[in-house]
C-alpha cells in the first residue's frame, strides 16, 4: 500500500512540470478549437453558436438536380490528396531502417557519411524545393536527361532494346511480386490477430503463383509493354505538370528525404540500445544475419518502428503545406493541394475559424481512428522488457 | 584509466560550467537591451513585404520625423497578420494585396476609416487615379492608400523585333495583329529529331484569365455580384482565344516548355525566360523593370496590352491601411502621408517597382524621363493605360480564393487537353453558381 | 553490431557513397549559390548552375560589370540584418528551450514508462492526441493566453510553450520501455529511490535517444519561424529564420545572400549533430551487473 503510494507521488513528481505546460499551453487551446468548430466565427467579430453546421458542411451531401453532390466540393479531392501522399510511408520507414543498419556498422569513417545522410535534414526547405523542382524539370531536368540518355543509347537497335526491356520486365515483375507478397504476410498477420490461421506455406504458394502470373501477364501483352517502356525511356513524363504523375513524384521526394534525417537518426539510437549479449547468445544459438535481425533486433527496435509509424501517420495527414505552397502551387488541376494547406487558407485567408476548426477536428479524428488501430495492433507486436 | 576518466570528467564538467555561464550572460544581456529606450521616440510597425525599396523609404521618412521610428516587418503573412490582431497586438500599417481582402477586413471593422484625417493631415487622397478607387473605398469609407500601381502592359524585346524585320507595336493596337506578330517570333530548332521551342513569341500565364475575360466584353460576374458569367459567349470567344494561342498556335510556351527555358516556374518565372530573350513579348506589370534593368545587354520597350473589340487592361495596386486597433494612429497617418508625399512618390517613380500612384504633374514628369535610364522612353505608356485599367472582378458572395481555385482547376484540365475551352468555362460557370448559391443560402456568410 | 567480411564492407561503402553523393547535392547548391554573382544563380538555357563563373578574391571590374569578390555574400548578408543579434537569441531560445524540454520530457517519459500510476496509459494517449490537431487553429488560443500573460515580444513566450512536447515525451518513452530491467531491478533492491533510478540508471542509458531528442528539439527551436513571427513585435526580439526572410521580396528573392544567410545558420546545427555523433557510438554496457 505504501509502496504503491510512493510511486504514484513520485509518478506524479516527475509529471508535474511537463503536465503544467501541458495543460496551459497544450490542453486548453485544444479544448478551445473544438468549441471554435461549432461556432461560426470570423475572428473580428464574437463567435457565435451554429452546432454541426460546420461539420454538415464539410462532410455532408445534398440534392443538386437529382444527383448527390458533396456539400463542400474541394475537401474530398484534398483529403485524396493527402492519403494518396501517404502512401509512401511503409516504403520510407523500412529505407530509412535500412540505413540506419548500414550507418550502425564498425566502419571507417562512418560519422563522416551520417553527417552527410543527415544534411538534407538541416537544410534550408525551399532550396531543397528550389532542387527537386529542377530535377523533375520535363525537359532540363536531370532526372528526364538520365533516362532519355539511356533511351537512345539502348533503344538505338533492337539487338540492346529488346535484352533491356526484358531486364526491365524482370525488375518490374520481382518488385510487383515483391509487394504482393509484402501485402499478403500483412494480411496473414492481420488474420493471425483475428485468430484466424493460415495454412503453413500458404503464404509462399499464393505469393509465387501471383508472381507467375504477373509474368505471364506481362508475357502476353509482351508488345504492349514493349511499347509502355521504350515509350516511357524515349519520352519520360512531365512529372510535376501531369495530374497522373504529380504526387508519385512527390513521394518519390519524400522517401529520399526520409533517408537520412530523422527516421534515420531515431532507428540509429534504437540500435544502439540494443544489448550485443542478445546478438551473441544469438549466434551461439547459431542464427544466420536474416534469423539474428528477425529474431533480436526487429523486436528490440519495434517501440522505436511504433514511434515512428504513429508520427508518420500524424504528420502525414498534416503535411503538405511547404510543398503545396512553394513548389507546385497546389498542383496540376489541384491534384497537389492537401488537407492542411485547405485549412490555413480557411482559416487565415477566408478568415472562417470554426470551419478551419471543423477541418482541423476531422483531421484529429482520421488520426485517431489511424493510431488506435495501429495501437491495438502493435500493442502485441511491440515487445517491452 | 583512472587518471583519464577523472580528466574527462573535470573536462566535461569545466565544459557545462563555462556553457551555462555563458548562456545566462548572453541571456542577461538580451534582455537587458531588449527594448532600448528611446527617450521621446515612438516605434510604430509597418507591415510590408521587405523590397530593397523599403530601408530608403523609411530613411527619408526618419530624416524629416525624427520623433518617430518606423520598423520594417517583413513577415505578411495572413496567419500572422490575423493572430495578432485577433490578439489585440496590430501592426500600425499594414499592406493589402488584393481588394477582396481589402472589402474583407473592412467588412468586419477592422480598418480605421480616414475621412476623419483627411482634412486635418492633408492626406491627397482626391488626387490618387480614379481607377484605384477598389483599393481606396469600402462603402464610402476610405480604408487604404495605395502608394503605388502598375496597369499591366506589354513588355518587348526590341532586338528580336529588329533581327526578324517586324515593325515595332503601336499603343492600341489589338490581339490579331498581336497574334501575328508573335508567329512569326516563334523560333524552333530540332534536337535528336524533336522539336524544342528555342524563342516563343508571348508569354501569357496559365491563369491571366483577366484579358480574355475581358477580350470581347465579358465579365466574370453579373454587376451584383450574384452569378457568374462566364459561360457568355463574350467570355466564351476570349477564352478560345487563349485556348489557341498555346494549343493550335503554338506561340506562348506550355508550363513545361516554360520551364525548360527557364527553370523558376512560378516564381517570376516570365522574367527569367523575357530577361534570357527565351521570349519576344510579356505582358506584366512595371515592377518588372526592376529585373530587366539589371540585364544590360536587353533592349526593351513596352507598349500597351493588345485588345479586343474594347481597350482594357488590368490593375495591380496594393493599399495600406490602419487598423483601427491601433496604438499610434497619429504616427501611423503622418507615415501614411510621407508615403503619399512628393519625396516617396519621387522614389517610387524611380525605383521601377511601380507607377506612382498619385496623379501629380511633377511627379509624372520624374516618371515620364529617369536620366539613369534613357532607354525606358515609353513611361508615358504607363500613365496613358491607367485610363483603361481596370481593377479584378470579385463578388461578394463567393470568397477570392474559391474562385481561384475552381479556375486553376478547370483551366489546368483545359492546358493539359482534357476539356475544351467551352466545356471549361461551362464548368467554372456551374462550380461558381454552386458555392454562391449555397453561401447566399446560409445566413452566417453574410455577416 | 556484427563483423564483416571484406566483401560485404566494400559493397557497403559503394552502396553508402553512391547516397551520399545525392545527400549532398543540396548542401552544395547552397554552398555554390552563395559565392555566385546575383545574376548567375539560374543558368539561361534553363537549370541550375552549380559553378560560379567567378571566384574572386577581392572585388574587380571584368567587362564592365562589378563583380563581388567569391565571399562577398556573407559579409553582406550579415550587415544586411542584424545577424548578430539574430544569431544571439536563437542561440539563446534555442539552448534555453532545448534543455528545459529534454528535461521536461525525459521526466514524463520515466512516469509514463516506468511507473505505474492511475489513469497513466489514458492520460499518456491524451499527450498522443494533442499532437493530432494541426497547429493551425490552437495558435489564436495560445497567442491570446500569452497575452493576457502579457509575454508577447518577450523571450518567455518564445520558449516557453515550447518546453513541453508530446513529440518528446512520447520518443523517449518509447527508448525507456525498451530498456533492459535487470540495472533497475537491481538498484530498487539495493534502496535507490526514483529520482536515483532516473539519474544514475535511465539516464545514461538512454544517451542515444537524448542525444538524438537534444539535436531535434534544438533543430526546431532554430527553424522555427511561424510562431517567433507571430509573438515578437520589435526587432531586437526576433530570430534568425525571421531574420532571413528579410531576403525574399515580393517580386524577386535574394537568392545569393539568401544562401549565405543560411549557410551562417546551419552551423551551429552542423556543430550539435557532430558534437552529438559520440554518444550513438555508445551501446548498453551490460557488464556493469555483477550480482
Amino acid at each position: 500500500m505504501r509502496h504503491k503510494q510512493r510511486e504514484t507521488l513520485a509518478a506524479y513528481g516527475f509529471l508535474m512540470p511537463n503536465f503544467l505546460g501541458f495543460m496551459l499551453f497544450t490542453s486548453i487551446p485544444v479544448v478551445l478549437s473544438l468549441i471554435m468548430a461549432f461556432t461560426h466565427w470570423n475572428i473580428f467579430k464574437a463567435p457565435f453558436w451554429v452546432g454541426l453546421e460546420n461539420f454538415t458542411s464539410l462532410l455532408w451531401f445534398h440534392r443538386e438536380s437529382g444527383r448527390l453532390v458533396p456539400n463542400d466540393p474541394f475537401f474530398w479531392q484534398y483529403v485524396y490528396n493527402t492519403v494518396f501522399l501517404m502512401s509512401g510511408i511503409p516504403v520510407g520507414m523500412a529505407g530509412s531502417l535500412i540505413v540506419a543498419l548500414m550507418m550502425n556498422q564498425k566502419l571507417k569513417g562512418i560519422v563522416i557519411f551520417r553527417t552527410i545522410y543527415f544534411l538534407p535534414a538541416v537544410c534550408s526547405g525551399v532550396a531543397l524545393l528550389i532542387l527537386w523542382k529542377y530535377l523533375y524539370n520535363a525537359d532540363i531536368g536531370l532526372i528526364n536527361k538520365m533516362i532519355r540518355l539511356a533511351g537512345e543509347q539502348v533503344y538505338r537497335s533492337k539487338l540492346t532494346a529488346i535484352p533491356f526491356t526484358a531486364v526491365c520486365a524482370l525488375f518490374f515483375g520481382v518488385t510487383a511480386t515483391g509487394a504482393v507478397g509484402a501485402i499478403l504476410s500483412l494480411l496473414q498477420w492481420l488474420a493471425g490477430k483475428m485468430r484466424f490461421t493460415w495454412r503453413e506455406g500458404l503464404l509462399r504458394v499464393l505469393t509465387i503463383a501471383s508472381g507467375a502470373a504477373i509474368f505471364i501477364l506481362i508475357g502476353a501483352f509482351g508488345r504492349g509493354f514493349y511499347s509502355g517502356v521504350s515509350g516511357f525511356f524515349v519520352n519520360p513524363p512531365d512529372w510535376l505538370g501531369t495530374v497522373q504523375w504529380a504526387k508519385p513524384s512527390l513521394i518519390l521526394m519524400g522517401l529520399w528525404g526520409g533517408l537520412g534525417g530523422y527516421n534515420m537518426i531515431l532507428y540509429l539510437a534504437a540500435l544502439q540500445g540494443v544489448p550485443t549479449s542478445y546478438y551473441e547468445a544469438a549466434e551461439i544459438d547459431g542464427a544466420g544475419p536474416w534469423s539474428k535481425f528477425w529474431a533480436v533486433t526487429w523486436p528490440m527496435i519495434s517501440p522505436t518502428t511504433f514511434f515512428i509509424l504513429v508520427m508518420s501517420i500524424i504528420g502525414g495527414f498534416q503535411g503538405g503545406f511547404m510543398v503545396a505552397n512553394v513548389m507546385t502551387g497546389g498542383g496540376p488541376a489541384g491534384s497537389t493541394t492537401t488537407v492542411e494547406y485547405y485549412l490555413y487558407q480557411t482559416a487565415f485567408e477566408k478568415f472562417n475559424m470554426g470551419y478551419a476548426s471543423a477541418i482541423a477536428w476531422f483531421i484529429f479524428a482520421v488520426i485517431l481512428v489511424l493510431t488506435l488501430v495501429t495501437w491495438k495492433l502493435g500493442g502485441r507486436v511491440v515487445t517491452y522488457e | 584509466m583512472e587518471e583519464e576518466g577523472r580528466l574527462a570528467r573535470a573536462l566535461t564538467i569545466a565544459g557545462i560550467v563555462t556553457g551555462t555561464a555563458l548562456i545566462i550572460l548572453i541571456g542577461v544581456y538580451l534582455v537587458a537591451t531588449a527594448n532600448p529606450r528611446m527617450p521621446g521616440k515612438t516605434v510604430i510597425r509597418w507591415c510590408v513585404d521587405p523590397n530593397p525599396i523599403r530601408k530608403e523609404q523609411i530613411k527619408l521618412f526618419e530624416k524629416t520625423h525624427p520623433s518617430i521610428r518606423v520598423i520594417n516587418d517583413p513577415g505578411a503573412e495572413a496567419q500572422r497578420l490575423l493572430t495578432q490582431l485577433a490578439g489585440d497586438v496590430p501592426p500600425d500599417v499594414m499592406a493589402i494585396y488584393d481588394p477582396q481582402s481589402i472589402s474583407l477586413f473592412a467588412k468586419n471593422g477592422v480598418l480605421l476609416d480616414l475621412r476623419p484625417y483627411v482634412e486635418k493631415y492633408k492626406l491627397p487622397v482626391d488626387r490618387l487615379y480614379p481607377s484605384l478607387k477598389p483599393y481606396i473605398y469600402y462603402q464610402g469609407k476610405i480604408v487604404g492608400i495605395p502608394e503605388n500601381c502598375g496597369p499591366y502592359v506589354l513588355f518587348y524585346n526590341r532586338k528580336i523585333f529588329r533581327e526578324a524585320g517586324v515593325p515595332y507595336p503601336r499603343p492600341g493596337w489589338t490581339w490579331d495583329q498581336c497574334l501575328e506578330v508573335a508567329k512569326k517570333l516563334t523560333k524552333y530548332r530540332m534536337v535528336n529529331g524533336r522539336r524544342v521551342p528555342v524563342r516563343k513569341g508571348l508569354y501569357v500565364g496559365n491563369y491571366d484569365w483577366w484579358f480574355f475575360i475581358w477580350m470581347y466584353g465579358g465579365h466574370l460576374f453579373s454587376p451584383d455580384g450574384k452569378t457568374c458569367t462566364m459561360n457568355t459567349e463574350a467570355v466564351k470567344k476570349g477564352v478560345r482565344f487563349w485556348a489557341d494561342l498555346r494549343l493550335k498556335y503554338h506561340v506562348t510556351p506550355t508550363t513545361s516548355e516554360a520551364q525548360s527555358m527557364a527553370p523558376t516556374g512560378a516564381w517570376g518565372g516570365d522574367a527569367l525566360l523575357f530577361r534570357e530573350s527565351r521570349i519576344a513579348m510579356n505582358i506584366s506589370g512595371r515592377w518588372l523593370a526592376i529585373q530587366y534593368r539589371e540585364q544590360k545587354d536587353l533592349d526593351w520597350d513596352v507598349v500597351s496590352v493588345p485588345h479586343g473589340p474594347n481597350r482594357v487592361t488590368l490593375l495591380a495596386s496594393k493599399c495600406y491601411s490602419i487598423p483601427k486597433t491601433c496604438r499610434h494612429t497619429p504616427e501611423a497617418i503622418t507615415y501614411i502621408k510621407h508615403l503619399l508625399g512628393k519625396e516617396n512618390q519621387l522614389l517610387v517613380a524611380n525605383y521601377g517597382d511601380g507607377m506612382p500612384s498619385l496623379d501629380d504633374p511633377a511627379i509624372t514628369k520624374a516618371f515620364m524621363y529617369n536620366p539613369e535610364y534613357p532607354n525606358e522612353r515609353n513611361n508615358k505608356l504607363h500613365l496613358d493605360e491607367m485610363k483603361y485599367a481596370r481593377v479584378q472582378e470579385f463578388s461578394p458572395y463567393i470568397n477570392n480564393l474559391d474562385v481561384a481555385a475552381i479556375m486553376s482547376m478547370d483551366l489546368d484540365r483545359m492546358w493539359l487537353g482534357e476539356q475544351s475551352p467551352d466545356q471549361a468555362c461551362e464548368v467554372i460557370t456551374s462550380r461558381i453558381n454552386a458555392i454562391i448559391r449555397r453561401n447566399l443560402a446560409n445566413p452566417n456568410f453574410l455577416d | 553490431m556484427s563483423r564483416l567480411r571484406a566483401g560485404a564492407k566494400i559493397a557497403l561503402y559503394l552502396i553508402l557513397s553512391l547516397g551520399a553523393v545525392s545527400m549532398l547535392v543540396p548542401f552544395i547548391w547552397m554552398l555554390s549559390t552563395s559565392v555566385k554573382q546575383p545574376n548567375e544563380v539560374f543558368t539561361s538555357g534553363g537549370g541550375l548552375s552549380f559553378l560560379p563563373a567567378h571566384l574572386l578574391w577581392r572585388d574587380s571590374v571584368i567587362g564592365g560589370e562589378k563583380i563581388r569578390a567569391w565571399w562577398g555574400n556573407y559579409p553582406d548578408a550579415w550587415n544586411e540584418i542584424s545577424f548578430l543579434r539574430l544569431y544571439l537569441s536563437s542561440i539563446f531560445v534555442a539552448v534555453v528551450g532545448t534543455f528545459g524540454q529534454v528535461l521536461t520530457s525525459s521526466m514524463a517519459a520515466y512516469a509514463f514508462a516506468r511507473l505505474t500510476f492511475p489513469g497513466r496509459d489514458r492520460l499518456f494517449f491524451a499527450y498522443l492526441a494533442t499532437m493530432m490537431i494541426p497547429g493551425s487553429v490552437t495558435m489564436i488560443p495560445v497567442f491570446v493566453i500569452m497575452k493576457h500573460l502579457g509575454w508577447i515580444n518577450t523571450y518567455q513566450a518564445l520558449i516557453i510553450p515550447g518546453l513541453f512536447s508530446a513529440y518528446g515525451t512520447f520518443m523517449l518513452r518509447q527508448f525507456f520501455m525498451g530498456l533492459p530491467s535487470e540495472l533497475e531491478d537491481a538498484a530498487k533492491i539495493d534502496g535507490s529511490g526514483y529520482i536515483g533510478i532516473f539519474g544514475r540508471i535511465i539516464l545514461p542509458l538512454s544517451k542515444p535517444a537524448l542525444a538524438t531528442l537534444t539535436t531535434f528539439t534544438f533543430m526546431g527551436f532554430w527553424g522555427s519561424y511561424m510562431w517567433p513571427l507571430v509573438v515578437t513585435i520589435t526587432e531586437q526580439q526576433r530570430t534568425l529564420p525571421i531574420g532571413l526572410r528579410y531576403f525574399v521580396g515580393q517580386h524577386a528573392t535574394n537568392y545569393t545572400q539568401l544562401m549565405a544567410g543560411s549557410m551562417i545558420a546551419l552551423i551551429p546545427v552542423l556543430l550539435l549533430f557532430l558534437f552529438n555523433q559520440r554518444y550513438f557510438v555508445e551501446g548498453i554496457k551490460l557488464s556493469g551487473i555483477k550480482g
